[in-house]
């Protein structure tokens, strides 16, 4: 008997009248691990919600044909019983904590499940080792890192050992250490007759441990086109003058804590950094401290000569643009123009450069929809184009990739070497590495405490 | 975090004792406890406390405006439609208490939700009140989900180049501008919220009830605190402290004051002190 089996499935949001999900067809066996690919906003988080009964349950329109998961049949299950057989990961691990303490929240799935009391500590625990976030147990679920977070989330669809898997992106938050124990604890499981259906934009990370590859067109299940790696670009031959970006002794993280000690680095016109690290090393905070938006402990940081330690981040913009992480979540126009455009009108700066970030990052054919209707991709892509509209000298992004299909991170490395062709420099926090082999000049590690900078090679460590 | 009964044991009886009565010693004893129940708790506690000074004192202002009782007038000016402008030393003084109350309760209520382990709140609410139990969670999770998304836009708003507002009307412009995407945020996040409890099986039949962890010592003596004020409080209402307002205002000292106002900040001290030293 089949774990997934669908027939002519279709799904179609309220008040529109185009499929999201048309004509599904699929079997999907114990054991077996699909991967679903597809462009941002084809359809890939609608599909598995719809899998997890959680569409039109709580997302509303319409669903037609066939479909049983894990032997419950869709069009009569009840979310809640769908869940005692199917795990799902939402591709925002914020939203998927419901307690306030990591070892707590992995065991509130246990506790829906029924498991006995005695039991589900301990089993909450080893679903945290899995995904190697022991060492998060007393923290508190608000502070961790978006990676931290992903770890936990994982932790807590693992614990209560579901027939079926449904993950949205689990790897786009975590460091390729960690990802890679994941894909093989999967491998494992799946071993041992869990059904897995992927959707992930990180062919390299999962590919070959999956049995089978499927695209999602315009609603529609097709073979997949496998992996294609990122282009690499040419530097930018501007490599010589002053440096743009200069960090002297630089400590960064809270007064009773510190997360890097004593930065010091500096950056030339041209130029590509890659800043890269485990989950939880400090990227953030100083691509933070950089913005302006976390004040700098000590040391200092220099924008084109001119100290701004002390500027807030209102007053480091336009000569410094960035893009925090998930920055979807913060768009406040209620179209991607107005959105993107924000920033030069505030300014009172020309909008060519927005129009062309429009284009750069395809968002032109987009650009009068309501960006919280769009999907996790596109949204990243409407932040970093209203920090491209600004045309910062510096350019900050953090983990600009999420949710970002193959055929657009390819646009934004070409948006990044425009910026360094330009004379501007750009720091790209990031577990992508192959985004930071395609475009990076540097790498800047971030590890215990400190930052290495390797000023040699755009070549990311494997 | 602590076991959510101790606090929630120290935060109503200071409440209760508060609301018991307007005599002005037990009323600040009430306030002095309050105030050292949210000191002990994990920052931050700024906003709380700003939060109750602005409360209480939009209370100590307009009561002398609204009320018309007392004997002893301090200002007599024109009485406008609704607006009483004779001003009376008993309604500044029942103003400086309502103040106090009102104070105490924003205090102590933040208190004990800063002190409280969330989660073992969860759990004592979804005993307690087994049917409201996703209320209680989705309220637990929503309320700081939307203080960071509302702290995300408005940083989103700084990154755009928009400053401090200058001026009353930047303010609004920028208050109105922030409102509209925070409302829709909001509501995207109890969709997601409740979405993300569903598919994790709740809903799904009964969930099983997590061991507790026994209380320490400190929370013991805390919860000893409490009763000991809840006591208090209630000794208040039967009428151990009797105190009137108007027409005039009563005695400030009385030995039933004194007393009430005795234990309750001793005990107030001493449950604020062993909630701390667990930390």
């Amino acid at each position: 008997m089949s774990s997934i089996e669908l027939n002519h499935l279709r799904y179609r949001y309220a008040a529109t009248a185009a499929w999201a999900i048309s004509d599904a067809t699929l079997r999907v066996d114990p054991g077996e691990i699909v991967l679903l690919e597809g462009e941002s906003g084809s359809g890939k988080s609608t599909l598995l919600r719809l899998l997890a009964g959680l569409a039109p349950a709580f997302h509303g329109g319409e669903a037609a044909g066939y479909g049983m998961v894990a032997g419950v049949e869709l069009r009569t299950a009840e979310p809640a019983q769908l869940a005692q057989r199917v795990g799902f990961l939402f591709q925002d691990a914020e939203t998927q904590g419901v307690m306030a303490e990591p070892l707590r929240d992995v065991a509130f799935s246990l506790q829906c499940h029924g498991r006995t009391a005695a039991g589900i500590l301990p089993a909450a625990r080893a679903a945290l080792s899995v995904v190697r976030a022991e060492h998060l147990i007393g923290r508190r679920l608000d502070q961790l890192s978006a990676g931290e977070r992903q770890r936990v989330a994982l932790a807590a669809v693992l614990a209560p050992e579901p027939a079926v898997l449904l993950l949205d992106e689990p790897t786009a938050q975590l460091d390729d250490d960690t990802a890679c124990e994941l894909v093989g604890e999967l491998r494992r499981l799946a071993d041992r007759g869990l059904t897995i259906l992927i959707a992930e934009h990180r062919h390299d990370r999962v590919g070959h441990l999956t049995d089978r590859v499927l695209g999602l067109q315009a609603g529609r299940l097709v073979p997949g086109a496998g992996a294609s790696p990122l282009e690499t670009l040419a530097s930018s031959e501007l490599v010589d003058g002053p440096a743009l970006l200069e960090l002297v002794g630089l400590t960064v993280g809270r007064r009773a804590h510190p997360v890097l000690r004593e930065v010091t680095a500096s950056l030339r016109r041209g130029r590509v950094v890659a800043l890269i690290g485990a989950n939880g090393s400090g990227k953030s905070t100083l691509l933070r401290t950089l913005a302006g938006l976390d004040p700098a402990l000590a040391g200092s940081v220099q924008v084109c000569g001119q100290d701004v330690t002390r500027l807030a981040a209102e007053e480091r913009v336009p000569q410094l643009a960035f893009v925090p992480q998930d920055p979807g979540r913060a768009l406040l126009c209620d179209t991607i123009r107005a959105e993107v455009m924000l920033g030069p009108r505030t300014l009172g700066l020309s909008e060519r450069a927005a129009d062309a970030a429009l284009v750069a990052l395809e968002l032109s054919a987009l650009a009068a929809r309501n960006p919280r209707e769009c999907s996790v991709g596109e949204r990243e892509r409407v932040a970093i184009a209203a920090a491209m509209a600004l045309s910062p000298t510096v350019l900050l992004l953090d983990e600009p990739t999420r949710g970002m299909d193959l055929r657009h991170r390819a646009r934004l490395v070409a948006a990044l070497r425009r910026q360094a062709d330009l004379g501007g420099v750009a720091v790209v926090a990031t577990h992508d590495l192959s985004l930071a082999r395609a475009c990076a000049d540097e790498r800047w590690l971030v590890a215990d405490g400190h930052v290495h900078c390797d000023h040699s090679a755009g070549e990311a460590p494997a | 975090m602590r076991a959510p009964v101790p606090p929630l044991l120290c935060a109503t009886g200071l409440i209760v004792v508060a609301l018991a009565t307007f005599q002005p010693l037990v009323v600040a004893a009430a306030l002095l406890g309050a105030l050292g129940l949210l000191l002990v708790a994990p920052a931050p506690r700024g906003l709380m406390l700003r939060l109750a000074a602005f409360s209480a004192l939009a209370l100590v202002v307009l009561n002398p405006f609204v009320a018309v009782e007392g004997e002893h007038v301090l200002y007599a000016g024109p009485s406008l439609w609704l607006i009483d402008l004779e001003v009376t030393s008993e309604e500044v003084l029942y103003g400086i208490g309502s103040g106090a109350r009102l104070a105490t309760a924003i205090l102590a209520t933040a208190g004990f939700l800063r002190l409280a382990d969330p989660d073992r709140t969860h759990a004592l609410a979804s005993r307690l009140v087994p049917r409201s139990a996703l209320t209680v969670a989705l309220a637990a999770r929503l309320a700081p989900t939307l203080q960071r998304d509302a702290g995300a836009l408005a940083e989103t708003l700084r990154l755009r180049g928009s400053g401090p507002a200058r001026g009353r009307r930047q303010l609004i412009r920028r208050g109105a501008l922030l409102i509209e995407p925070l409302v829709a945020s909001s509501l995207d996040r109890g969709i997601d919220i409740s979405e993300a409890m569903v598919a994790r099986g709740y809903g799904g039949g009964p969930l099983t009830r997590l061991p507790e962890p026994r209380w320490t010592s400190g929370e013991r003596v805390a919860a000893g605190a409490g009763v000991l004020l809840l006591t208090v409080g209630a000794a208040v209402i039967v009428g151990l402290v009797s105190y009137d307002s108007y027409p005039t205002a009563g005695p400030l000292l009385s030995s039933a004051a004194l007393w009430v106002a005795s234990v309750s900040v001793a005990a107030g001290a001493v449950g604020a002190l062993a909630l701390r030293s667990r930390s």
